[in-house]
């Protein structure tokens, strides 16, 4: 079946720069190139999305691999570089067809072959199956390795959120069942009651580890207290949990404007929303580990003290800090030219660190706007507390930086842009990026990993693609929903 | 013989019934020391997963061990009997992280040099635990029970239950008449190790160690 890409979002979001690689001489962001490879290649597994990933020819951007190495061979052959992208648009079809012959990664399958197949031209483990007459036969072995096999899905399940095998008894009311189907969902959903899956250091706890990036000898609070308490992160990881489990929405990671406690009960691990004024929250819990930022200027994980100052620290524009953002909870890094909006004007340079410069706008046209909502939220401040307040939200930051960071800098918005939407605050730009596909993806990209053990395969994307759309619209953003549904897949149940 | 050489001889017998899914062909010096494969076994070659997805329990698998061996996972094994080997000492090596202090926010994309031989050391200190205590008080016993008043080691008759409680509680299910004969088979060689001391109990420790440390043991 041929799939068309999905309309309505920016179609640069899945994109990874494919072009900048392909070309000499000074970065070129080409964004288009990964959706052109898919309309050449529209039956590709690797094009279910729309675009095939940055890995088909990158390494690590802009550094080629084996298959984009030969694919640039090809590329319009004595040209003049840079490419235009017009020249690049135009070369890439025939390029594509005559690296195909090729077998980029010695496996014994050409290039073509393997993208018709779903494997991995660069990887020489990955080849096209031994397919077709394979499963013809009886099969044999623990495995029924051609068609969904229940046991070994309860085996994965039990494994993969409960943390231990199932019990014989387990295995044996599965293989028993004519239908299995039902046995498999409750089996998740004890599993996804289990401490394994939702207690402190659980499953889902340690999927949070990379976007809170918690630092021990910096941590407040009465739970294992760091020498320099600065913040909190275990505020984050509760946060984090609470919306990762039970019949919630994830979308409230970047949206909700209240607080999750943890608490370690008899029956286990309990999370509940709290919600207190910056007064009540300083009575209550003191200054060490205080959430500062009053409720009307709270956006979910974004604003949690934890976040705004391992990030924003003593920064006039965090950049960092939006970088993390859109890492942490969108799957784009922009260290990897991932998320570029093509097309925006050159940056003001508010803070007089060069960002109009060639080399720094491929990626300041697009990071700079992202930044500026998060201008207003204070990292460490290192001073009087009555003129400038730690970790809070000010509508004046600026004003504070310009003997740092020149007079401009109290010229910076709060008005910023994201996913190629204009916004006037963080509250918006959350909005932006928890209703966008990049938020899905990322969300249901982080469990296929747990799940799978690596990202999707090429062979996976449809299966992939329909799982994070089913997220956005019948699973409602519910992660426990959606895991339901990931259980079902080929890609899980078919060893 | 050494400890040494009866593991290497027991890992060769194990690995040629694991890996002996061709069909019959001349025989091999490593399957000479085995028994014959499985019937059913050799029946059909075994039909390939296209997609050879194969992953480290890590962690979990120390879960599993401590329900199979009837051991609070924090006595599996403690390095110089303090630190515990799986979530402290080989925890990173064994596909854990520990974020806050050390900065290892994900598991190893690849495991180390390290990781099978934290593992044998978990396993062989797990077996080593349940197998003394089983035989101090045989009316307690998980496993090893029948060996707690055997002056030397039993006859095959009475290892095979042993040998098949052993993939019952480790691997959960039911071990192939060839597995379990594997294990029985191999007591012909301690016995022949004039050199131990106490035949039944390095048997016990040794086939425990076998079977927690294979293959199906560690990965899913």
């Amino acid at each position: 079946m041929r799939r068309r890409r999905p309309r309505g979002g920016p179609g640069w979001l899945a994109a990874l720069l494919v072009g900048p690689a392909l070309l000499a001489g000074p970065a070129l962001a080409l964004p288009t190139a990964p959706p052109l490879v898919c309309d050449h290649l529209p039956d590709a597994p690797a094009c279910a999305g729309g675009a095939v990933d940055c890995a088909l020819c990158h390494t690590v951007p802009p550094a080629r691999s084996v298959y984009g190495a030969q694919l640039e061979g090809f590329l319009a052959p004595g040209a003049v570089r840079p490419l235009t992208p017009d020249a690049f648009a135009q070369a890439l079809p025939d390029a594509l067809d005559l690296a195909g012959a090729l077998d980029a990664d010695g496996d014994g399958a050409s290039n073509g072959a393997e993208l018709a197949a779903g494997s991995d031209p660069n990887d020489t483990a990955s080849a096209p199956g031994a397919g077709g007459d394979r499963c013809d036969g009886p099969v044999t072995g623990d495995w029924n390795v051609c068609t969904y096999d229940a046991v070994y899905v309860l085996k994965k399940i039990h494994l993969d959120v409960c943390g231990q095998s199932p019990t014989r008894a387990q295995v044996d009311a599965v293989r028993a069942a004519g239908d299995a189907m039902p046995l498999l969902h409750a089996a998740l959903d004890a599993c996804l009651d289990s401490e394994n899956w939702r207690g402190k250091d659980g499953v889902v706890w340690r999927m949070a580890h990379t976007k809170i990036r918690p630092v021990q000898s910096i941590k407040a609070g009465e739970e294992d207290p760091g020498d320099i308490p600065l913040g909190d992160y275990f505020d984050d990881y509760a946060y984090f949990v609470y919306h990762h489990t039970d019949d919630r929405d994830a979308r409230d990671l970047l949206l909700g404007n209240y607080f999750v406690a943890r608490t370690e009960g008899p029956d286990g691990t309990v999370y509940e929303p709290w919600d207190r004024s910056f007064r009540e929250e300083l009575d209550v819990r003191g200054f060490g580990p205080a959430q500062l930022v009053v409720r009307s200027a709270r956006v979910g994980m974004l604003t949690h003290r934890w976040f705004i100052m391992s990030n924003t620290m003593f920064t006039a524009i965090p950049r960092t800090t939006a970088a993390q953002a859109y890492r942490a909870y969108l799957g784009l890094d922009i260290s990897k030219l991932e998320g570029l909006e093509p097309g925006l004007p050159l940056p003001e340079d508010y803070d007089n660190k060069g960002v109009r410069a060639d080399a720094c706008a491929v990626c300041h046209t697009t990071l700079d706007p992202l930044t500026y909502p998060f201008t207003r939220y204070e990292g460490i401040v290192v001073g009087n507390f009555r003129e400038q307040l730690p970790f809070a939200y000010s509508p004046n930051r600026m004003q504070h930086y310009v003997d740092t960071d020149g007079p401009r800098v109290a010229e910076t918005p709060e008005a910023g842009r994201i996913l190629g939407q204009d916004v006037a605050n963080l509250r918006e730009w959350a909005q932006v990026a928890a209703n966008s596909d990049a938020f899905a993806q990322a969300t249901v990209r982080d469990y296929w990993k747990v799940f799978m053990g690596e990202a999707p395969r090429d062979a996976e994307q449809a299966e992939f693609v329909a799982l994070w759309q089913a997220f956005r619209g019948e699973h409602e953003y519910r992660v426990e929903r959606m895991l339901h549904a990931l259980i079902e897949t080929e890609a899980y149940g078919v060893p | 013989m050494s400890r040494e050489r009866v593991l290497l001889m027991l890992g060769l017998a194990l690995g040629a019934v694991a890996c002996d899914d061709e069909p019959a062909a001349e025989p091999t010096p490593a399957a000479d020391m085995a028994v014959a494969p499985d019937a059913a076994v050799m029946a059909q070659p075994i039909v390939a997963s296209d997609k050879a997805r194969v992953q480290f329990k890590g962690p979990r698998w120390a879960n599993d061990l401590a329900v199979g061996l009837n051991l609070p996972k924090r006595e599996l094994c403690r390095e110089l009997g303090q630190a515990d080997c799986m979530d402290e000492v080989h925890h990173i090596a064994l596909g854990g992280v520990e974020a806050y202090r050390l900065g290892v926010r994900e598991a190893l994309p690849v495991a180390p040099a390290t990781a099978a031989i934290a593992a044998e050391r978990i396993a062989l200190s797990a077996c080593i635990k349940r197998v003394d205590q089983d035989l101090a008080d045989p009316a307690e016993a998980w496993i090893f029970g029948p060996l707690a008043d055997a002056s030397g080691l039993p006859d095959d008759a009475a290892l095979l239950p042993l040998a098949q409680a052993l993939y019952d509680k480790l691997l959960r299910r039911d071990a192939t008449p060839a597995e379990a004969q594997a294990l029985v088979d191999f007591a012909a060689e301690v016995r022949a190790d004039g050199a131990t001391q106490a035949p039944a109990r390095d048997w016990a420790v040794l086939t425990c160690f076998a079977v927690a440390s294979s293959l199906e043991s560690l990965f899913y």
